[in-house]
């Protein structure tokens, strides 16, 4: 299977709209304006998604296709979102509270409403029928989340084979309810796509997973030297590679404060990268470093800005070695502030030439959620691109 | 056979959400809102006569032939104009608020030029010059974040800011 | 004039809310959860109008809907659904759909398209 941009350009643009109408499908069935905060073309393996879906305790409603093109697409919410929608569908109906028939019966059907618009779109486009299954809910008292994912066109695909998710988070309701769009297309769906999109110097998906496998250890690393740091051993919860229009890359992101530090790097590629901690969690982590020096800002901002600078080469160094290339970065630059606005900057030079972003986006956090670091990294798209093609021929 | 369906554009409600490379108008007095304001430019614009609200939010100052107008402050607050007018707003009464365009770091890449959210600042003034809109109040600059909120009803713009507190234009 | 309608959907939240928009304009006398319980249930029935759900398990909407029109040649049946397809229009037709209307539908959609396919049949 080849990849090339315009064809994730296109995937991109047709999932948006896809979800665009199922969000306005949702605030007329449900009175509440639904919005589509940021459209995302992962690449992961099943296992990433799956271990996504396992880690979040989430409620899902899955629905599979097949004709033009086959696979699954499932919302996803936490219990506080779905329990919030119902709410909103059958404001305080008896016999509706969660959990009942009646309950999980308005969740399958907002599914079959949401998703059944989605694919609507994608069939008009490759001018195709294809045909949806009745809705299947899950919650963490079911099997796996993406059992059976064989089922979907799946059946040749190991756990780390490589596959395109396309990731939509909505909202509605003033955030009081957040929640998933995922549509994952078998493998040789993809390839229906990328045909009808028509390929144009397009790599290989290899390179994409080679890459892919870079970042995975790349945070492995991170992970290490902020255990060595601190002495609290952390793991990686997800790393991710996606492909986003530009302004989505800010609203990947709340408004809530964040507190890290933003560095440039240079090189093959080069771009920039945040590394932010919620408040608490810096606060965490500056007083593991600083036992007994907690009241001295200053010190704690210097500790963040080292944790960022070693967080940072850890990620990076392995990009580099892979590469055959050099990647330097710039000094830390402390951040305290709105987290979209902190990352806004970074998209925005990147804009000037690029509409759409790689973003790679890891998560690495101890076990006993004392912590939560979150990095973003944002390589310049073409010298990425130059990279993955340098990539392609050691596969 | 006859097919019925339902037209499901997004009809106002009482608070709107403009996101980034994004612009929206409201009617009802409603409220809008953006957050994630950079270097980005927020341009709340309103009629108090007509009753039509607007706010735009670009991330670059002058626009791309081939990009999507939202993107860009010159054609953002351009289209937004045009939709405002649509509504019964008018030029001559319409007053503009400005926020954000922060220089938020020092990019060696930048090459000691104008940082993008002064850029971004000028294109929104200059714009607004061009049309006639006279700018009645600004937080513009610094070095920090900001997230908006227009108020439909009052033309107020309250500006969040993490680093300086809150305050209303 | 209020008119005899027998809902079909797998959804009991969908045949909950087409009973509770059809309140007071329509009748509803029986609910069906698959295409096979639709046939029963119309013959059992014999409603007016037939909304019918497309994606169902056993039985989908658009078989239920050939059987029961080739029952009844008169049956009025209509449509519900949430796919938007072309193709799928066409089968309805194919079936001898009176109706379609997508989903989500607003309350004036329902009660028009029920009103027409009563007056059609007049």
């Amino acid at each position: 299977m080849n990849l090339d941009v315009r064809s994730l350009r296109t995937f991109s643009r047709l999932a948006h709209s896809g979800a665009e109408k199922a969000a306005g499908s949702l605030t007329t069935l449900a009175g509440i304006d639904t919005y589509v905060n940021v459209t995302k073309v992962e690449l992961g393996t099943k296992t990433d998604v799956e271990q996504e879906f396992a880690e979040r305790d989430l409620v899902s409603v899955h629905i599979g296709f097949s004709g033009g093109l086959d696979g699954r697409t499932v919302l996803a919410f936490s219990p506080e979102s779905a329990e919030r929608l119902v709410d909103a569908l059958m404001p305080g109906m008896d016999g509706a509270e969660t959990g009942t028939e009646l309950a999980t019966s308005s969740l399958k059907e907002v599914a079959n409403i949401m998703l059944g618009g989605f694919i609507d779109g994608w069939a008009d486009y490759l001018d195709t029928t294809i045909d949806i299954t009745t809705p299947t809910y899950v919650d963490d008292d079911s099997d796996g989340p993406l059992e059976n994912l064989e089922s979907d066109g799946f059946e040749h695909e190991s756990d780390n084979e490589h596959i395109l998710v396309f990731r939509n988070q909505l909202e509605a309701a003033d955030d009081a309810i957040e929640f998933d769009l995922y549509m994952v297309p078998s493998p040789d769906s993809i390839e229906t796509i990328v045909d009808a999109s028509g390929q144009h110097g397009a790599l290989p998906v290899q390179s994409f997973a080679a890459f892919s496998d870079m970042i995975a250890d790349g945070a492995d690393q991170a992970s290490a030297d902020i255990t060595a740091m601190t002495g609290i051993d952390t793991t990686v919860e997800v790393s991710r590679m996606s492909f986003v229009p530009i302004e989505g890359v800010p609203m990947s992101l709340t408004d809530s404060v964040r507190r890290g530090v933003v560095l440039e790097f240079f090189g093959t590629p080069s771009g920039y990268i945040a590394i932010l901690f919620d408040e608490p969690s810096a606060d965490n982590i500056a007083s593991s470093l600083l036992p007994g020096m907690e009241g001295d800002e200053a010190m704690r901002q210097s500790a963040i800005q080292e944790i960022g600078n070693i967080v940072t080469s850890g990620f990076l160094d392995g990009w580099a070695n892979t590469l055959g290339t050099t990647i330097d970065i710039s000094p830390p630059k402390h951040v305290h502030d709105i987290g979209s606005a902190i990352v806004d900057p970074l998209a925005t030079e990147l804009a000037q030439s690029q509409e759409y972003a790689f973003l790679i986006d890891s998560t690495i956090r101890t076990d006993d959620d004392e912590f939560t670091c979150d990095i973003y990294a944002l390589p310049n798209e073409e010298e990425l691109r130059k990279a993955l093609e340098q990539l392609s021929p050691a596969v | 056979m006859q097919v019925y369906t339902t037209d499901t554009t997004s009809t106002h409600s009482a608070r709107i959400k403009v996101g980034i490379a994004d612009y929206a108008f409201g009617t009802d007095g409603n409220t809008l809102t953006t957050s994630g304001l950079g270097s980005c430019i927020g341009v709340a614009l309103y009629d108090a006569e007509a009753g039509v609200s607007g706010l735009a939010h670009a991330m670059l100052p002058e626009a791309d032939p081939d990009g999507d107008p939202a993107k860009f402050a010159d054609t953002g607050i351009e289209a937004l104009l045009a939709e405002m007018r649509d509504e019964g707003a008018d030029t001559s009464r319409i007053v503009a608020k400005l926020a954000g365009g922060s220089a938020m770091f020092d990019f060696e890449s930048s090459n000691g030029g104008k940082s993008i959210g002064e850029r971004n600042v000028e294109a929104a003034r200059k714009t607004l010059e061009k049309h006639g809109i006279d700018i009645v109040a600004e937080d513009v600059g610094g070095s920090h974040g900001r997230s908006l909120e227009l108020d439909g009803k009052t033309g107020d713009l309250r500006v969040r800011s993490a680093k300086t507190g809150d305050q209303t234009l | 004039m209020a008119s005899k309608v027998l809902v079909v959907d797998d959804s009991a939240f969908m045949r909950n809310l087409l009973k509770q928009l059809l309140e007071g304009e329509h009748e509803v006398v029986g609910e069906a959860e698959n295409g096979v319980e639709a046939v029963e249930l119309y013959r059992e029935l014999e409603p007016d109008v037939v909304t019918m759900d497309v994606v169902m398990p056993i039985r989908n909407g658009i078989e239920a809907t050939s059987e029961i029109k080739s029952l009844d040649s008169n049956a009025s049946v209509i449509m519900c659904t949430s796919v938007g397809q072309e193709e799928k229009m066409r089968e309805a037709v194919e079936a001898g759909a009176d109706g379609y209307i997508t989903k989500p539908f607003q309350k004036p959609n329902v009660l028009q398209a029920i009103a027409d396919v009563i007056q059609a049949e007049a």
